[in-house]
């Protein structure tokens, strides 16, 4: 049994539970850049730089050399794409979903396009469209967009059909229908594709820009390859790495909360 | 049975619903209802007294048959389950019954007052018991005002205080602004409560079995208010 005068002293240990939270959720990432340091410190080979040394570069690209700009037109290209596949993929996705007609047409060009490697899709964008911007964003937008189809498809076919016949008996005008019912029915689905779909599409559009671009975080990747130069490919990879990640964790998580609250 | 005069607001004149496999479930059934009339339908349960709602409400087409409504009126309709969107509050899912209007959220949240949920305007249905959240679904129906009202068990969740509190709402309006009712239920309470008429639903393929007016009690029922 603890004794009374002994609980105080253990309270002033114990660490409020917003820090015992940033720390379990910073944990993960701690160890593996500590053992990142440890093992490159052990092996001092450029082969493998230290954390350190790839945050300086970064750092130093950044401020004086072209990071900014390649890291601008690779974010260009991955928002454009994202929102192109999203957007025509929920609409054929919902009507897919709807229509078990128009789904017996199109599942099998989905069924397709879901087995093409976005590496071939690429190749052949290029040479059919030319090495142009057109080419990349095709290529990259069609790698991701049966992704789309197959969740929000999913989404669809799982509707209430007792909240689609009050939503009927109600006469719910077409903006009612989209905006209270469709939309949130579908939230679930739409952010699960979303989440997929960016850390997807920016592994793609590193793909097309070094097959065929002459810009972009991928083409500097291309770039720094042939120099062996490891410090400036762990630089431009990480830094594009974190933006996609503060988007997936600041932007979506935001959404995920806002179209979950009623589920608290 | 009334016949099918100029004066109703609804005749159904149904010759045959039959269940996807071609088996009949519904035969002839005809009847009236009148405005500021209350007519209750009774019967055993899965004789089809919720798929004749669901016709009436416009949920199912595929029947042998005919519904006609006079002046086209609004329709409410409360189903056996409260059918609320579970993202929209409260006061959302009962002005969604007035589909964009202006003062949708003032009338909405004057409709909760009315079932007794005042305090639950910005609750989300999932805080919600089963009784409360088919209360907001009452209200729901009741906001927009309707003609015609369809209820399909709407009293089976509540207690009895607050179904008590809803039935006089509903015959308030039944009578102050001539709103017609058509409701299902097993409970007499309902029918002896609030019925004009009363029709009972048997046999197989299930057909109108017997009418009986509650008229006198209604008439009694109605004295003291």
């Amino acid at each position: 049994m603890i004794a009374a005068g002994l609980v105080p002293s253990l309270r002033r240990h114990t660490l409020a539970p917003a820090w015992r939270g940033w720390i379990a959720r910073s944990a993960p990432a701690l160890t593996i850049l500590l053992a990142w340091q440890v093992v490159s410190t052990g092996l001092a080979s450029p082969r493998l730089p230290t954390p350190a040394a790839v945050v300086a570069t970064m750092g130093e690209e950044a401020l004086h050399g072209p990071l900014l700009y390649h890291l601008g037109v690779t974010l260009l290209r991955v928002t454009v794409s994202f929102s192109l596949a999203m957007a025509v993929g929920t609409v054929l996705g919902i009507a897919m979903g709807s229509s078990a007609r128009l789904n017996r047409w199109l599942d099998p060009w989905l069924q397709l396009f879901l087995t093409i490697p976005a590496m071939v899709v690429a190749i052949l964008a290029y040479v059919w469209l030319g090495l142009t911007e057109t080419a990349a964003i095709v290529a990259v937008t069609l790698s991701k967009l049966p992704n789309v189809v197959v969740i929000l498809r999913e989404g669809r076919r799982r509707h209430d059909r007792e909240l689609a016949d009050m939503a009927h008996a109600f006469r719910f005008p077409p903006r009612n229908l989209v905006f209270d019912l469709l939309i949130p029915e579908l939230a679930p689905f739409l952010l699960a594709a979303a989440r997929s779909g960016l850390s997807l599409v920016w592994k793609i559009v590193l793909l097309v820009e070094l097959l065929g671009r002459s810009s972009g975080i991928g083409f500097q990747l291309n770039v720094y390859f042939q120099m062996f130069d490891m410090t400036r490919v762990l630089a431009y990879a990480a830094s594009f790495m974190l933006i996609i990640l503060a988007i997936d964790s600041v932007l979506l998580a935001w959404m995920d909360r806002r179209v979950s609250r009623w589920q608290r | 049975m009334s016949a099918a005069g100029n004066a109703d607001l609804l005749l159904l004149d149904l010759a045959a619903k039959r269940w996807p496999g071609g088996q009949s479930l519904l035969g002839r059934i005809r009847f009236s209802v009148s405005p500021g009339e209350v007519v209750a339908i009774s019967g055993p349960s899965g004789c089809g007294k919720s798929t004749l709602l669901s016709i009436l409400a416009g949920l199912d087409r595929d029947f042998e048959g005919h519904v006609t409504w006079r002046g086209a009126p609004r329709v409410g309709v409360v189903f056996q389950t409260p059918r609320l969107l579970p993202w929209r509050t409260a006061a959302e899912n009962v002005a969604l019954g007035l589909a964009g209007h202006p003062d949708g959220k003032v009338r909405a949240r004057r409709a909760l007052a009315e079932v007794g949920l005042a305090e639950a305007a910005e609750v989300y249905p999932s805080r919600l018991s089963v009784g409360m959240a088919q209360r907001v679904a009452i209200a729901r129906a009741l906001v927009a005002e309707p003609g015609f009202l369809l209820l399909d068990e709407a009293f089976a969740s509540l207690d009895e205080a607050a179904a008590q509190r809803v039935r006089s709402s509903i015959l308030e309006r039944v009578e102050a602004r001539g709103m017609s009712v058509l409701m299902v239920t097993h409970d007499p309470r309902d029918s002896t409560a609030m019925a004009d008429r009363l029709l009972l639903l048997g046999g197989a393929p299930t057909r109108l079995l017997e009418l009986k007016s509650l008229r006198a009690q209604v008439r009694l029922r109605r004295q003291p208010r």
